[in-house]
């Protein structure tokens, strides 16, 4: 019943726990990714918001020199490297970013103005807006904000790795709750995934409760629907093992009563023995106690025989042969047939019949026999023959008997079966259920008909599987 | 007195007949449980004993048919099946004892003796009037005060017509009494046994009437 599996799981909390978890721990990656996206997205916006008004407000801070450039156009316009160009609070201003940040004021392709801070430009802007320039150690995001009119362009830049340094500083931030937060989230999940399972812990405890002697069905309304497929299942298991438990206690009630039947006659001739004064009487009982005590020896072998029947597996054989087994068999059960008056014949081809292991050979063919004899009228024959067919081996037993009648012919293997005729006999209903356990475990078939010749009469034929001469 | 042994196992079976038949009972067998019916419908018994296991069936479906149609013939489970479910099942289904193989000899005659004079409605087994007085355990008869020695036939008739004292008994009821299923009736031996019975006993103490049968009427 096993069935191989690669890798069981340790524990279906443990499985469950580490496949949400594994789920939870990419919702929470796309999740804290796409965050950084958005924090990104708006720092960079703020940022170039403020690129756009610092450009505006040293266009502000500038007005009066344009203005005056403007009225008084040189053809030439000298460099003008004034300090007092912007205050010194400007300055200030502007120095406490000074490593980041940078300014240039560019008139007629020079630059007019610039802060000490920015990558070297060689040309003035040739459009407005954002652009990037890569510098020797950083790089840098300017705004180009030109004045046409006056011939005048602005540029204000900043250092792109101070965006960087910002998202990095919103990432560490964020990372701290988040590092705490995935443990105590792992915790809480554990303790539901605990708390939903604990109808399948009910379900563990109930059943271990069961004793062997409890196999009633389980209610199934008193389990939730996802369960109902597991309940039917276990159903329909108990109900297997409660059939198996009734069928062994019928076979105990069985065997009890096949025992003690000639024990209790045994015992009730010893005290007929007592009781009787009579010497011939008293032969007559004597013989007929140990008449008893044979068949109750009779009986035990059976019971033993079908019990180690019942306890072999399907196991690699030895080799036998079906002749040697079956005449082996007649051997034994002639003195018996002689004294049922029965006459035992035996017809069979030359040469050997390969097959299974011998003891279930000589088991089939004895008790197919034995049956036979027992059924046999006085001055009746019990024909054996053996047969070829392609794979099989075929070992019929035909008698003169009553038969078996059409309806009983698949109750007859069954342990204890006793069919009308079997009455008479006295048998225990042993024989047949042996012989078609023993051709189960030689992987043979049993079938009852009538005679062929339309005579009355059992004819059974047992298949057994020919050994292959190469598979020995 | 006539008893139905039903067993289907032939030696315990004949060695039961051999037991019962010593004991003084005329004994019928029968092998199947529709052989029992058969007999039960056919006959009075004054007990049956009944093995469960019988080859066309449980000897308990058997019981509780004839319990179904009114026979309340006493009925003794003899069974090895020893099991408390069984004993109530068997009790419950109809039967008056249950008695487990192997079995006592001595025990089951007492328990036979004792369901059949519940059954008979007596108090003891020892039936007298005032001259005669038969013993059917111990199979002994005493007249006058001194005892008589008779045939098996002649105690069974005897204590036939002592069971049923004050009541005439007939032929046919007394020939069951003295045959077992097997014998073949001669056609006066009943007339042989009273004849016996009343050169032993008294000539009187049997009374006749054609048609009627036999009686030994109660005297005050």
């Amino acid at each position: 019943m096993s069935r191989a599996r690669t890798a069981p799981p340790v524990s279906l909390i443990a499985a469950l726990f580490g496949r949400v978890g594994a789920l939870f721990c990419v919702a929470l990656v796309l999740v804290a990714g796409m965050a950084f996206l958005i924090a990104q997205r708006q720092i960079n916006a703020i940022y170039d918001g403020q690129l756009i008004v610092g450009a505006n407000v040293l266009q502000a801070l500038m007005a009066d020199e344009i203005r005056e450039q403007a009225e008084h156009p040189r053809a030439a316009p000298p460099l003008i490297i004034e300090d007092n160009l912007l205050s010194a609070e400007d300055r200030k201003a502007f120095d406490l970013y000074a490593d980041w940040r940078m300014f240039r004021v560019w008139r007629g392709g020079q630059v007019v103005l610039r802060s000490d801070t920015g990558p070297p430009l060689v040309a003035p802007p040739d459009r407005d807006g954002f652009s990037e320039v890569q510098g020797p150690h950083a790089r840098w995001r300017l705004y180009t904000l030109s004045l046409p009119k006056v011939g005048t362009a602005l540029q204000v830049g900043e250092r792109v790795d101070i965006r960087h340094v910002l998202i990095r500083g919103v990432a560490l931030e964020l990372l701290v709750p988040f590092l705490l937060f995935v443990p105590a989230l792992g915790l809480l999940m554990w303790w539901s995934l605990r708390d939903g399972l604990r109808t399948l812990r009910g379900l563990i405890d109930e059943l271990g409760r069961r004793t062997a002697r409890d196999l009633s069905p389980l209610p199934l309304e008193a389990w939730p629907q996802d369960l109902h497929p597991l309940i039917a299942s276990i159903n329909r298991l108990l109900e297997r093992i409660e059939a198996a438990v009734r069928n062994e206690r019928a076979f105990v009630d069985n065997a009890a009563h096949q025992l003690r039947t000639p024990l209790a006659a045994v015992k009730l001739q010893a005290q007929l023995i007592a009781g009787e004064s009579d010497p011939t009487a008293r032969q007559a009982l004597s013989a007929a106690l140990a008449e008893g005590v044979d068949r109750a020896a009779a009986m035990t072998n059976r019971l033993l025989t079908l019990a180690q029947l019942d306890s072999r597996a399907a196991q690699p054989t030895t080799p036998g042969d079906l002749r040697e087994e079956t005449v082996a068999a007649v051997e034994d059960l002639a003195l018996m047939a002689e004294r049922h008056g029965v006459a035992l014949a035996f017809r069979a081809p030359r040469g050997p019949f390969p097959s299974g292991e011998p003891m279930l050979l000589r088991l089939v063919a004895s008790n197919l026999i034995e049956n036979a004899i027992k059924h046999s009228p006085d001055g009746g024959e019990v024909a054996v023959s053996l047969e070829r067919s392609g794979q099989r081996h075929a070992l019929k037993v035909m008698d003169a008997g009553p038969g078996i009648p059409r309806e009983e012919r698949s109750k007859v293997s069954q342990r204890f079966y006793r069919g009308r005729a079997a009455a008479r006999s006295g048998g225990a209903g042993l024989g047949l259920s042996i012989a078609a356990e023993s051709l189960r475990l030689l992987g043979g078939v049993l079938d009852f008909a009538d005679r062929p010749d339309g005579r009355p009469g059992l004819l059974a034929t047992a298949e057994i599987p020919a050994r292959q001469p190469d598979a020995a | 007195m006539r008893v139905l042994v039903v067993e289907d196992d032939p030696m315990l079976a004949s060695g039961m007949l051999h037991a019962l038949q010593r004991a003084g009972y005329t004994v019928d067998l029968a092998t199947t449980a529709d052989e029992a019916l058969a007999a039960l419908r056919a006959q009075r018994y004054a007990l049956a004993l009944l093995d469960l296991g019988l080859p066309d069936g449980s000897g308990l479906m058997a019981l509780r048919e004839a319990r179904a149609r009114r026979d309340n013939t006493p009925v003794i489970i003899v069974t090895a099946r020893d099991r408390a479910e069984h004993k109530v099942a068997g009790l419950d289904a109809g039967a008056d004892d249950y008695v487990v193989k192997p079995f006592d000899l001595d025990e089951l005659l007492a328990r036979v003796r004792a369901h059949i004079r519940r059954g008979e409605n007596r108090a003891s087994d020892v039936l007298s009037t005032a001259e005669l007085s038969v013993d059917l355990t111990a199979r002994s008869v005493a007249f006058r005060g001194q005892p008589v020695s008779l045939t098996a036939k002649e105690f069974k008739v005897l204590a036939a017509l002592m069971r049923r004292i004050g009541h005439f008994v007939s032929k046919e009821e007394l020939e069951n009494e003295v045959y077992d299923g097997e014998a073949e009736v001669e056609s006066n031996t009943i007339e042989v046994t009273i004849y016996g019975l009343r050169r032993k006993l008294a000539g009187d103490l049997i009374l006749t009437a054609r048609g009627l049968g036999y009686t030994i009427p109660r005297r005050p």
